[in-house]
């Protein structure tokens, strides 16, 4: 009997995965560009990726990035480009989305997301420096998840010179956000606004094992689907960050161009009935899996 | 009964029926057990991480998550090698692997929990305090699959558990502080 229930435990799970193996749906890029004659690309700034403290390789990241609607991802272990170089992640090399190498600097008291740099920043010095460091290398400075705990790292000369701040973030956005987190991010916001008018508004996941990538995402106003085009609308501010609740945060001419796709996108579930009804049927079968493994005893047999 | 509840039920005198009965399965069988292993955990990190399973995804999981199933593996021969065992070692194996039931179920309890509550990952109280059971069962699985099949004494018993335990845990704790750079993050609590 426990034999039986085994083997239809392996065949329900195997038709699990062939169930969402085939209705694996990824909505086609929308690459033309609008009447001002830019991409608005949805991008997710922050991302972690195995090896490292991510549950998906970069492979997988593209993937699940253009199902949940992104175009472009930047990859944010912390302090190491290992998964980038094992996946020869480059600007050269195409992908179902743009993966953008990177790395979240992780130092004592602050983390910023380093991203369009070819290789780690080295995290022991001022958030000045490391901004300068990541500038030397090509790309853009963020400041990830900018609660109080961060604030003293920041002085004016290191707000000065960031390119931009992670304002949307799924804690800032949830039903069980903390209300304190999200008016400590809004306040950083402003001080780094007022040093920098200008600078970034960027909404990022900080996506590590547990879905959705691209809860709070970034609109970027580039001139084409390039890492170059998206770091240089970075840095010179057109960008409007994107919060699961569907609100946005940037410069009013831009948040226009995207009120209406913001809800719409944090709205947007690509998970299918067919995924649902496979993924229960995923989770039982492996339920039986566990506890009906085989009995090897000579009565057993 | 089922063997893995039975196990979890009855962990000594479990053992003490099967080594009597005369449990034996061969190398090959003895990799069913770790096999269903990796693709619990696969499947279940394939569907946390994007809320669906697919063949190609599933493949992609199974080759970067199964070093965990492999590290089992190895400190299970580590524990198991040199011993008074009862059993064969790969017979020993796949006993040892039937007290993985804990895990197993654990793991597969968080990602129905997640995935059906929509959760977002941040807090991580809730999974992080539940583990306290599944590891503390594991020590008791342990001690009696040391106890029983390998014949030890209490106290190597206990010493062959840490032993275990810390092959396990101590290559999981030091990755996952390189992969989140522990470091740096105590430094800061201290400045």
């Amino acid at each position: 009997m426990i034999r039986i229930v085994r083997a239809l435990a392996w065949a329900i799970w195997l038709a699990a995965v062939i169930a969402g193996t085939l209705s694996d749906r990824v909505p086609p890029a929308a690459l033309a560009p609008d009447s001002n004659g830019e991409y608005i690309l949805a991008a997710d700034f922050h991302v972690h990726s195995f090896p490292g403290d991510g549950a998906l390789p970069p492979s997988a990241l593209a993937h699940e990035a253009r199902r949940r609607g992104l175009d472009a991802v930047a990859l944010t272990n912390h302090n190491q480009q290992l998964s980038v170089r094992l996946a020869g992640v480059s600007p050269e090399r195409r992908y179902e989305a743009l993966l953008i190498p990177g790395d979240e600097v992780t130092a004592p008291g602050y983390h910023m997301a380093a991203v369009g740099v070819p290789r780690p920043v080295p995290w022991h010095q001022p958030v000045a420096d490391a901004v300068a460091a990541i500038h030397a290398e090509g790309g853009v400075a963020i400041a990830a998840h900018p609660a109080q705990f961060y604030w003293r790292a920041y002085d004016a000369a290191a707000l000065a010179v960031l390119d931009g701040v992670e304002t949307a973030q799924p804690k800032t956005d949830s039903k069980d956000s903390k209300e304190k987190y999200r008016q400590e991010v809004a306040a950083f916001f402003e001080r780094a606004r007022a040093a920098k008018p200008g600078i970034a508004a960027i909404g990022s996941s900080d996506y590590h094992y547990i879905m959705p990538l691209g809860l709070s995402r970034t609109y970027v106003f580039a001139r084409d689907l390039s890492t170059a085009s998206i770091l240089e609308a970075v840095r010179a501010g057109r960008t409007v960050a994107c919060d699961g609740g569907g609100n946005t945060i940037g410069p009013p001419e831009l948040k226009k161009r995207v009120e209406d796709r913001c809800p719409r996108d944090s709205a947007a579930d690509p998970t299918s009935a067919a995924d649902r009804i496979s993924v229960i049927c995923a989770f039982g079968s492996l339920f039986a899996l566990v506890i009906t493994g085989p009995v090897h005893t000579r009565r057993g047999r | 009964m089922l063997p893995e509840l039975q196990l979890m039920r009855a962990p000594a005198r479990t053992y003490r029926l099967w080594v009597d009965a005369g449990w034996e399965v061969s190398p090959l069988g003895a990799l069913y057990r770790p096999v269903v292993v990796g693709v619990l955990l696969a499947t279940t990190v394939a569907i946390m991480a994007t809320g669906h399973i697919t063949a190609g995804l599933f493949a992609t999981l199974i080759l970067c998550w199964g070093f965990l199933v492999v590290l089992q593996v190895i400190a299970g021969l580590a524990v198991t090698m040199r011993s008074n065992r009862r059993v064969g070692v790969a017979s020993a194996l796949d006993l040892l692997f039937v007290a993985h039931a804990p895990w197993s179920l654990w793991l597969l309890a968080v990602a129905i929990w997640t995935t059906g509550r929509g959760w977002t990952g941040h807090e991580t109280q809730v999974p992080l305090m539940t583990m306290l059971v599944p590891f503390a069962w594991t020590l008791v699985l342990l001690h009696a699959f040391c106890r029983t099949v390998l014949a030890c004494t209490s106290r190597a018993a206990v010493r062959r558990t840490i032993a275990h335990q810390a092959i396990v845990w101590g290559i999981g704790l030091v990755l996952a502080s390189l992969a989140v750079q522990l470091w740096p993050r105590v430094i800061g609590l201290f400045e």
